[in-house]
């Protein structure tokens, strides 16, 4: 029995070699991105027939993928980082990864709330995080003028149910607030808020909404698009079952607006490929395959000319959203964090 | 004449406060059967670990067939020595079968089958060479691992204690056997064990070691 | 060097954030880890060494099927226990549903309690990671010399004292290996714990790098996490020094097997179903269900290519990782050397690092090799499948090292010392007696370390090569969007392809135990 040690070392390099390779050649996009849609493959691969510019994926956390970008450097292969949060884009930009987009298209289709400072990104995508209620648990004249800010009110004790702070959405929503109220005034009314609060925080968004439908609690906040998702039957009856049950609400109509996080794209500074990378998030942004996304995803479009899915355009299209800007949902990430901790929000 | 094994001032110690041996010097000539008596704990093992290159003394010089094999700036490994080394038990490779065993120390030689059997003939383990080490009885594993010591025709053959496992009766049969076998082969053997009458048996001389010390 | 990398932090300059993670949630993330560690520990002991002291010491109905289906649950990685638990048994999850219905009752009424707690997690631990501790104790129980235990019948003792007083202490330093697998493992998950929303240790390092935006804190929270691992480590270690009674493998008489009345069989079936049930049967065909139900057509377009790399991926790291233990633990053998020694200790806590945090440690590793000692304008190492395997080895050593070195304390030093007499040394020694006689060992080491590459995700996901997926990385995909019954088609690929090496090596190691060269 002898040991040759050599060979798979040598298997191995070469396999590496073989990987190293196929990355220096052809006409082609790369991209990190942190949304992990079926939805989007097949947008690539309408892209690229379109163009017939190769798209190369590397799906991942998003907080890892920018750890991987900036380890990097300069030597980074990635063109265009994609994200499914505002917060995320806020730290690549932070770090000075992006790139300014010059496209003038571009420029035009999407308002400047959805875009960074500089024009470093753009949101391709846009999600609201809204109220669920049971209609036949809540009056709906309880709840008619409802925003965040009443949710910390007495009458809502033992009623409300959410997913826990580690969740991003959360953290968001929370950073907008501290962004519009200020930290002292938002520690007060989360402290009201989590007091409210009709079980530990467990499960995801559509355990919120399910619960709700099941009467185990009165009001659950979660994002539109996963209402979507359910009421669209593709994740199974039983769920479409619960949907059907309960209302999806627009808060703060009558003051800023409802809290709005956007999926979002930007080009890489050290990009070899930006002429491609820009024709990509132009590609995004067209017609075909914004309806793409919103017919997958549900999530809302970024350009006016198309409509949302018609399975959550029933509850309104037309609701004012809250401006603050999608930057400060990063600057404040912290901050939000930190509140959550400190008023026992688990 | 020059002898075979020349042990000059072995000394041994673990830690500064006990010493393992002390100053033990010995010579053994070419064909001489000699033991080593003394009680558990008298250092006897160490000594046979010394010669075998499997430890290293602490100082002094050990010489093997007229060369140095060992002293304060030269360590030859056991491996090199050619020696024949035999303790109580479960020193044979569980995974070789008997002949395999015996042959392990003639690994590149052409006729190492032939002389494997030849070996396992004289010890009368011959009609086991096809069976594994945990198909046999202990005195039937000692066999092969004198067998398996001598096959190499090392220069010296150093027995730990090769019997004490055994039976009363199983151990008259195979002394006496191992004793012809030994003296037909012109071997040149040194024994360490506790047993007078096992030490009485073999040798041409016996030195008692007591606390590292010959007396 | 990644592990160094990690490390390096604890050099680093201390936030204020520490400040905010004393006072209000570090109690809090180490009260849950310790109390999660604790529960995991006693039930995987008492699910792992009972039913290896069943199976080895007893014939019963269903005996020999046991002795290797009790390893199954290894295929299921514990987070995608934790999403078949909550289909199963959410409120309105499948099992509640049927309940329901079966009894016609109100929509609102829950039979099953709320799994989403610590409760829920200890046992989605434990029922998947129980066979470390029954591989050990099996192994360590087939082991035990019949003299000593008969030894203890001549002094009165009855078949359970035997049991519970001399086979049992016996094998305490072989299951405590087993167990610093068991805890470091649990120490390590994220998405288990993350899924049932527990603030652990590990979910606040996360919760401090993500949300915080402070991956120096993060770091130097890992950090600390290894240091506490390490610790138990060299305490294991000196206990298994100390306590060196495992008896040696080559001729002692195997134990005795007794024949278990009906009762007691019936008990002793019931006994070893449990955990395979709720480890194995029980996700399995929920999984199963779903999979036809919601994604079969994941089977034909994705499955191939991505069981293919994690195949490719799981057997080049398994063999690289086991042949890297052999190599350390034979010249710790041979050459008393004690820096490697601490080596191999210092491999084995990188089982306990969140592979999200080795994951980074490992691009920081490769990125500063690739531009400062090789092409400095490309990227060679980074995002290449050598830092993959690079932190599969890292984060599977301890499942090598644990059984190759186990494995290595049951070869007597006089077989050693023969073969080096008769001229063996080096290579040749190891080529001709200690890895034939550790053939077992090096297989069950290839076999874990496979299961655990098929079961990684977080470090695949941020260090592969692009358009590279594996069966893990297509279940998360799902999974992360909380469609965790689209994840479970490739979950049951994940099983199918982890089925596969333990199928075979246990039958290799049967056959070879069977033969009676070992």
């Amino acid at each position: 029995m002898c040991f040759k040690l050599n060979n798979p070392i040598k298997s191995l390099i070469a396999i590496c070699l073989l990987f190293s390779l196929t990355e220096i050649i052809a006409n082609e996009v790369n991209i990190y991105t942190s949304r992990h849609y079926d939805s989007d493959d097949l947008l690539y691969k309408d892209f690229s027939d379109a163009t017939g510019i190769k798209v190369n994926i590397i799906s991942g956390k998003g907080e890892a993928l920018i750890e991987r970008l900036k380890s990097e450097g300069s030597n980074s292969s990635a063109d265009i980082f994609l994200t499914s949060d505002a917060g995320n884009l806020w730290k690549v930009q932070k770090e000075g990864l992006f790139k300014s987009i010059s496209s003038e298209k571009i420029m035009q289709s999407v308002p400047v709330n959805f875009r960074g400072p500089n024009n470093e990104w753009i949101g391709i995508a846009k999600r609201a995080r809204v109220i669920f209620y049971n209609p036949d648990n809540v009056p709906s004249k309880d709840i008619e003028k409802l925003s965040y800010e009443d949710l910390s009110q007495e009458a809502w004790k033992n009623r409300i149910v959410v997913r826990s702070s580690n969740n991003i959405y959360n953290q968001s929503l929370v950073a907008s607030m501290i962004s519009n109220n200020g930290i002292a005034a938002t520690e007060t009314w989360a402290k009201g808020f989590v007091s409210n609060f009709a079980r530990k925080p467990q499960g995801n968004d559509r355990s919120q909404i399910i619960a709700v439908a099941n009467g185990e609690a009165d009001i659950a906040i979660a994002n539109s698009y996963y209402f979507g998702i359910m009421l669209s039957g593709s994740a199974g009856p039983d769920q479409m079952k619960a949907a059907n049950k309960v209302k999806m609400l627009f808060p703060n109509q009558n003051n800023r607006g409802t809290h709005v996080n956007i999926s979002g794209a930007g080009v890489l500074r050290n990009s070899k490929n930006p002429i491609n990378a820009e024709a990509f998030l132009e590609f995004l942004l067209s017609s075909k395959a914004q309806s793409h996304i919103v017919n997958n995803t549900y999530e809302y479009p970024v350009i006016d000319t198309i409509p949302p899915s018609p399975v959550i355009a029933q509850f309104g299209t037309s609701f004012v959203e809250d401006k603050t800007s999608a930057s400060d949902f990063g600057k404040f990430n912290s901050e939000a964090i930190k509140l959550m901790d400190r008023v026992g929000w688990k | 004449m020059m002898p075979m094994l020349d042990l000059e001032n072995i000394s041994h110690s673990y830690n500064e406060e006990r010493a393992i041996l002390s100053n033990v010097s010995l010579k053994i000539m070419a064909g001489e059967f000699i033991s080593i008596l003394g009680p558990s704990g008298s250092g006897k093992s160490t000594l046979l670990r010394i010669i075998s290159g499997l430890e290293k003394q602490t100082s002094g010089k050990v010489k093997l067939n007229n060369n140095i094999v060992s002293d304060d700036n030269y360590h030859s490994p056991p491996e090199k020595r050619n020696l024949g080394l035999v303790v109580q038990d479960k020193s044979l490779f569980p995974h070789l079968n008997v002949l395999r065993n015996v042959t392990f120390g003639i690994r590149g030689q052409k006729d190492r089958d032939n002389i494997g059997k030849d070996l396992l003939k004289l010890f009368k383990v011959d009609q086991h060479e096809k069976k594994f080490p945990n198909e046999l009885s202990g005195g039937e594993q000692q066999r092969v691992a004198l067998a398996r010591s001598l096959a190499p025709k090392p220069n010296i053959l150093l027995l730990d204690e090769p019997f004490s496992a055994l039976d009363d009766d199983l151990k008259e049969e195979l002394y006496l056997e191992t004793k012809k076998i030994i003296q037909d082969k012109k071997m040149t053997v040194l024994m360490v064990t506790h047993d007078k009458n096992e030490a009485d048996i073999f040798s041409d001389k016996i030195i008692f070691l007591e606390n590292g010390r010959i007396k | 060097m990644p592990l160094v990398a990690v490390l390096s932090s604890l050099f680093g300059e201390y936030s204020d954030n520490w400040n905010h993670l004393y006072n209000f949630v570090l109690f809090d993330y180490l009260r849950n880890s310790a109390v999660l560690v604790f529960g995991v520990s006693v039930l995987t002991l008492i699910i792992g060494t009972g039913t290896a002291w069943l199976v080895s010491n007893f014939n019963f109905f269903g005996k020999r099927f046991f002795e290797w289906a009790l390893i199954l649950p290894l295929s299921i990685p514990p987070y995608i226990l934790a999403y078949t638990f909550t289909g199963l048994f959410d409120s309105y999850g499948t099992l509640n549903n049927l309940v329901r219905n079966i009894f016609e009752l109100e929509q609102s009424y829950i039979f099953f309690p709320n799994i989403r707690n610590i409760f829920g997690a200890i046992i989605v631990f434990s029922f998947t990671l129980y066979p470390y501790i029954y591989l050990v104790a099996r192994s360590a129980f087939l082991n035990q010399s019949r003299s000593t235990l008969e030894s203890g019948r001549i002094l009165g003792l009855n078949r359970f004292e035997i049991s519970f007083k001399l086979a049992m202490p016996m094998i305490r330093p072989a299951i405590i290996g087993g167990l610093m697998l068991v805890i470091m493992e649990t120490l390590s998950d994220f998405g288990a714990v993350e899924h049932f929303a527990i603030p652990t240790f590990t979910t606040g390092i996360f919760r401090t790098w993500y949300g915080m935006g402070d991956l120096l804190t993060a770091m130097q929270l890992s950090s600390f996490l290894l240091i506490l691992v390490a610790i138990f480590l060299l305490i294991e270690n000196k206990s298994r020094r100390n306590a060196g009674f495992v008896s040696d493998s080559s001729t002692h008489s195997p134990i005795q097997i007794e024949r278990l009345n009906s009762r007691y069989s019936a008990l002793a079936f019931v006994f070893c179903s449990i955990p395979l049930l709720v480890g194995f049967i029980l996700p399995t065909s929920e999984l199963m269900i779903w999979a036809i139900y919601y994604n079969p057509s994941f089977f034909d377009d994705r499955f191939l290519d991505a069981a293919l790399n994690t195949i490719t991926l799981a057997v080049v790291a398994a063999v690289l990782c086991s042949m890297t233990a052999l190599l350390i633990n034979f010249s710790v053998r041979i050459n008393k050397n004690k820096i490697l020694r601490l080596l191999s200790s210092f491999l084995s806590i990188g089982y306990a690092l969140p592979g999200l945090i080795l994951a980074v440690g490992i691009v920081q590793t490769t990125t500063f090799i690739d531009s400062n000692l090789l092409n400095k304008s490309s990227l060679a190492l980074t995002g290449s499948l050598f830092g993959l395997v690079l932190a599969y080895i890292i984060k599977s050593y301890a499942l090598s090292n644990n059984t190759i070195s186990s494995g290595m304390e049951k070869i007597s030093i006089g077989i050693d010392n023969s073969a080096r007499v008769l001229k063996s040394s080096g290579w040749n020694l190891l080529g001709s007696i200690h890895f034939p006689l550790l053939k077992t060992s090096f297989f069950t080491s290839i076999l874990l370390v496979i299961s655990e590459v098929v079961k990684e995700l977080p470090a695949t996901l941020i260090l592969r090569p692009f358009n590279f997926d594996t069966l893990a990385v297509s279940t998360y995909i799902y999974a992360a969007e909380e469609r965790m019954r689209d994840a479970a088609a490739p979950s049951i690929a994940i099983i199918l392809v982890g089925l596969i090496p333990i199928i075979i090596i246990t039958r290799m190691i049967r056959s070879s135990r069977d033969k009676g060269a070992m």
